[in-house]
């Protein structure tokens, strides 16, 4: 009897009865992301907790065969050659807690197409997982460690469903004297774990309907207009993105008034600023600088990017432009101004 | 990359609260080594009563420490010297940021540090995100906390490894509540605001973030850029206490892009050819901050500032401009005028990055932490306990005499360290030697909060005339003493003189029943005098409008009513918006948002009054027939004046504060007095004016 295929991971609503679900995040094998979880739940399991192992790599490592033997196992259903959860079971076995080493496996057949689906009707009925996963098998990360691998991955997990995750933890060891490939890809599971525990933290004042008092993570917006050098702004907003870690976004705002040849050269500015992988919005106001600070404010924007303001005459310097006027009205934020 | 030192290797073990583990698993790696055969000693590790910290030491050289006897007491501290002597290959220092007793060699451990580091040993280190220096503003935005301890990063970024320890929150809440991680409550408050579910997630964030930068610093730094290439950043000094935020903020930057960063002062030639006297000391401490940092500084001069400036900046190939917001200044009628706006203008071919202050629930950051009270505190002070009698309090004050520093008062705290009461010391030697502490002991006594800033305690001090004033934590726990030593050259303006100057009058000196009568007298006459000859003015419009009031007498009988209902219009719109200024609600450039109010509220109240006043004229009429025939346009007069008056009244009342504070003069000095002396001038003018528009052809 097939069940209810999740399509979307539904994040935890709260009071409801979902079950936690932590990840052990590694960012290459044999950083002993298995035997931290495996410690995990035979300690929960000492603590009187109702364990059981749900799925298991295909080799276990040495070290976990003693921690094995203490607990329950629910053997996966063998289907082409493939370990599929045997949620059925599971589910009419109902522990408090079920470990799944490997999150990412795609099912041949069966009740969902993916393992993490399994997961997500597992979590979807008040059983608390712990889960395993490599860096390279989440979707969005994926090209970019095969790049530097060179070694394809075909089975991945979305990230969306990543971020619904309670508690990531990412297994650490240092890499001083390791290849510089591996440095990179412990940097990318550092990021992404901060990145998780973000959304997971950003649930969490939403859901308590707290406002952050502080940031943990820069967010840039970047102003274009016709006339702004977009390229400078959109590249130093991408290296800085790159190097602090954080998000850009970027705004246009259409003024009524605006020229054909404007709003051509505009065009140009917004393709390029999505190529770029920044987000971007128009938003429709008289009043530029106002519209920007609002849109900024409600967005958790850490520093705007802008450009110089062309005007140099004589009213500019008596009365200000409308970059000083933003510089002024962005109480709270950084203003970053570019020349042309 | 450069590292610390040709030398020693540094690793850091990076945790984001006390618990994580970070000690324990740098002495799991130091077991480790030392089963590998390699010399190593234990520097210096706090074991806080925990039993697995101490079978992990077990095999271990744990060297000695170094006890230092200070005026707060005795510490125990890193022998450097007894590490050098061994001259070890590896050396396990615990809390990085930990900082050394008054009297150390070394204020810092991590000074400590960098001594062994030079002497070629390697050293593994502990120390949590928020320690780091350049986070300062960040972590007091998200917990409300200054952290004081910290260590700079340049230090973190040259060490050779960073490991996170890494444990979820939830995990460590968990510990928390089974008592893994504090044997003793009084260390558990110090961390409270740490231990909070989504503070911890964002501090364990920031510490993951951090390790990837370091990462990323790293691997970039192979690649990195030849120095003529590097970004180079200008940061611009004020006296202003937001540039040590700036130069936080700068310091991060230039450490991401790793460019070279400058700190630069400017000052205008023409103030004098020094360092201006008022501005000196801050500068000066700004300078030494930049300097703890690692960013060159630099002090130049010329006729302009901006154009200094970006002179400098252009001859010394900047790349980014760094400046905070201007402080709100007179030239906000002139926004182009500001010195951000100049920068601007002149320097538009470079990045110019304004930085936002950092503010948390509306209140901003006190610039260097070292200026709240905690800062000053120490912990030399007599203890008793409530549970003494007098005679054993005594002797044991004698006891202690000898570690404290002041003598003034014992303090009686039970067994968790809660402040129960005060003695002082007179009292004390003369209270009946049997009689119980707990009988003699002030419970109302006077104390203070670790992050009050330090001109409050000053002030405080010399209001209530205290010698010293108890630091207590949120729970009441006593954290030390502030004396007034401590705060001596502080005391300033005493509070309360804003009211006084809402009535018109100079702050007393004293308490009022204190203040001889003659300088009472003194005080208040001048403002009188001022006040009267402004009042004369009246005189002089009233004989302006002499012929008309010679024609129609009946006008005369409506002055006092007239302006006394302006003048109370003024006084009370002054009083309020002296009031919102005070407590922050409004600020300068809402003056037109105010303007527009009170205009409303005039026209509002006027019409009220008026109609009271037509109404009463009416019904006089009527009853007597007091005012002649026309009383119908004198009852419309009188309206109408009273609803010129009254709103002249109130929007003049309520900017005269916003034209004061323009000025630079202190707004409570646009006394009620001064408010109602101008309307009461002007209220005639309106008075008469409106009666010749109306009563023209009928009485006049």
């Amino acid at each position: 009897m097939p069940g209810p295929e999740p399509t979307q991971p539904n994040p935890a609503a709260p009071g409801s009865t979902r079950g936690r679900l932590k990840v052990f995040l590694g960012y290459a094998s044999g950083v002993g992301k298995s035997f931290r979880m495996f410690d995990e739940a035979r300690r929960r399991k000492e603590r009187g907790q109702d364990v059981v192992v749900g799925a298991l790599q295909p080799q276990v490592p040495l070290e976990i065969e003693p921690i094995l033997s203490s607990l329950e196992i629910v053997p996966t259903v063998d289907i082409q050659g493939v370990p599929v959860i045997d949620v059925a079971a599971i589910l009419q076995r109902h522990p408090q807690v079920c470990v799944v080493d490997g999150l990412a496996y795609d099912n041949p057949w069966g009740r969902h197409t993916h393992r993490w689906q399994d997961v997500e009707e597992l979590l979807a009925n008040g059983i608390n997982v712990i889960g395993s996963v490599n860096l390279q098998h989440i979707d969005d990360q994926r090209e970019a460690v095969e790049k530097l691998t060179g070694r394809p991955v075909s089975e991945t997990i979305p990230r969306d469903f990543l971020n619904t995750a309670d508690e990531i933890v990412v297994v650490d060891a240092p890499t001083e004297g390791a290849p510089p490939e591996l440095s990179a890809l412990r940097e990318m599971a550092l990021v992404l774990s901060a990145d998780v525990i973000d959304a997971g933290l950003q649930r969490y004042l939403q859901s308590h309907d707290i406002e952050p008092a502080g940031r943990t993570r820069e967010r840039f917006l970047v102003c274009l207009t016709a006339r702004a050098n977009a390229d400078r702004m959109i590249a130093s907003a991408r290296q800085s993105a790159a190097r602090f870690h954080c998000d850009v976004l970027a705004v246009y705002v259409r003024r009524p008034n605006s020229s054909a040849a404007d709003q051509r050269e505009m065009e140009e500015n917004l393709a390029r600023a999505r190529e770029a992988g920044a987000r971007v919005d128009v938003l429709e106001a008289d009043d530029p600088v106002e519209s920007i600070v609002q849109y900024a404010r409600s967005h958790g924007v850490t520093q705007i990017f802008v450009g110089h303001s062309m005007k140099n005459d004589w009213r500019a310097r008596l009365w200000g432009t409308p970059v000083s006027r933003l510089i002024r009205a962005a109480e709270g934020m950084d203003v970053r101004v570019f020349p042309h | 990359m450069t590292h610390a030192t040709a030398g020693g290797h540094l690793k850091i073990y990076l945790g984001y609260a006390p618990g994580v583990g970070k000690t324990y698993q740098m002495l799991e790696d130091a077991r480790e080594l030392k089963a590998r055969g390699v010399d190593l000693v234990i520097g210096c590790v706090e074991s806080r009563g925990r039993s697995d910290i101490g079978e992990l030491l077990e095999g271990l050289n744990v060297l000695p420490l170094r006890r230092v006897v200070h005026r707060g007491g005795a510490a125990e501290e890193l022998d450097v010297d007894a590490v050098l002597r061994w001259g070890p290959r590896v050396c396990v220092v615990d809390e990085l940021a930990h900082s050394n007793p008054p009297g150390s060699t070394r204020q810092k451990r991590w000074q400590d540090v960098q001594v062994l580091l030079q002497a070629g040993i390697d050293v593994l280190a502990t120390m949590n995100v928020q320690h780091l220096a350049s986070l300062s503003d960040q972590i007091w935005q998200l917990t409300g906390v200054r952290v004081r301890e910290t260590v700079p990063d340049w230090l973190f970024q040259q060490a050779n490894e960073v490991v996170i320890v890494d444990v979820t929150p939830r995990a460590l809440l968990h510990r928390l509540e089974r008592g893994a991680i504090y044997p003793s409550d009084r260390a558990k408050t110090e961390s409270e605001a740490f231990f909070q579910e989504p503070i911890l997630v964002a501090l364990r964030e920031l510490a993951i973030r951090q390790t990837a930068q370091a990462l990323e610093a790293r691997q970039s730094g192979m690649t990195r850029p030849p120095e003529s290439q590097a970004d180079k950043i200008l940061v611009n000094i004020t006296a202003d206490p937001s540039t040590a935020m700036l130069l936080r903020r700068a310091r991060r930057v230039a450490d991401h892009l790793q460019a070279v960063c400058i700190a630069v002062y400017v000052y205008s030639k023409e103030e004098s050819s020094e360092l201006p006297a008022e501005d000196r000391p801050t500068v000066e401490r700004h300078l030494r901050f930049a300097e703890n940092l690692h960013i060159g500084t630099k002090v130049i001069h010329g006729k302009n500032r901006a154009q200094t400036l970006v002179d400098y900046a252009r001859k010394n190939g900047v790349t980014q401009v760094f400046l905070s917001r201007s402080a709100r200044t007179l030239r906000r009628w002139f926004p182009g005028l500001d010195f951000t706006d100049q920068v601007l203008q002149l320097a538009n071919e470079m990045e110019v990055t304004v930085v936002a202050e950092r503010s948390r629930h509306g209140r901003a950051a006190s610039p260097y932490p070292e200026d709240e009270a905690g800062a000053l505190m120490h912990s030399g002070y007599v203890r008793i306990t409530p549970e003494m009698t007098v005679e054993e309090a005594i002797a044991e004050s004698r006891q202690q005499a000898g570690q404290v520093e002041m003598i003034y008062y014992a303090y009686a705290l039970d067994e968790s360290e809660h402040l129960m009461g005060v003695v002082s010391f007179r009292e004390l030697l003369s209270a009946e030697r049997s009689r119980k502490i707990r009988e003699v002991m002030h419970t109302d006594y006077v104390f203070v909060s670790e992050d009050a800033d330090q001109e409050t305690v000053a002030q405080l001090l010399a209001k209530r005339r205290l010698l010293a004033v108890p630091v207590l934590d949120q729970e009441g726990r006593m954290l030390g003493i502030i004396t007034s030593a401590d705060v001596a050259g502080l005391v300033q303006q005493e509070a309360g003189e804003d009211i006084l100057k809402i009535g018109g009058m100079e702050a007393l000196d004293g308490p009022y029943l204190e203040v001889t009568f003659g300088q009472m007298v003194r005080k208040r006459a001048g403002w009188l005098a001022i006040l009267f000859v402004g009042e004369m003015l009246t005189a002089t419009a009233m004989g302006y409008f002499s012929a008309e009031i010679e024609r129609a007498v009946v006008l005369a009988l409506f002055i006092p009513l007239i302006i006394s209902s302006g003048g109370n219009s003024g006084s009370q719109a002054t009083t309020l918006v002296i009031r919102a200024m005070a407590l922050g609600e409004i600020r300068l450039r809402d003056w037109w948002r105010v303007i527009r109010r009170e205009l409303a509220a005039g026209l509002t109240l006027g019409t009220i009054l008026g109609a009271i006043g037509i109404s009463r004229i009416f019904l006089w009429h009527t009853l007597r027939g007091t005012y002649g025939p026309h009383y119908r346009v004198v009852a419309v007069t009188i309206g109408c004046s009273l609803i010129g008056v009254v709103m002249f009244g109130t929007t003049a009342g309520s900017m005269l504060p916003f034209l004061l504070r323009r000025c630079g003069l202190d707004p409570a000095s646009a006394s009620a007095p001064f408010v109602a002396t101008l309307v009461d001038v002007t209220g005639l003018v309106i008075y008469f004016s409106v009666a010749s528009v109306i009563l023209r052809g009928i009485l006049l």
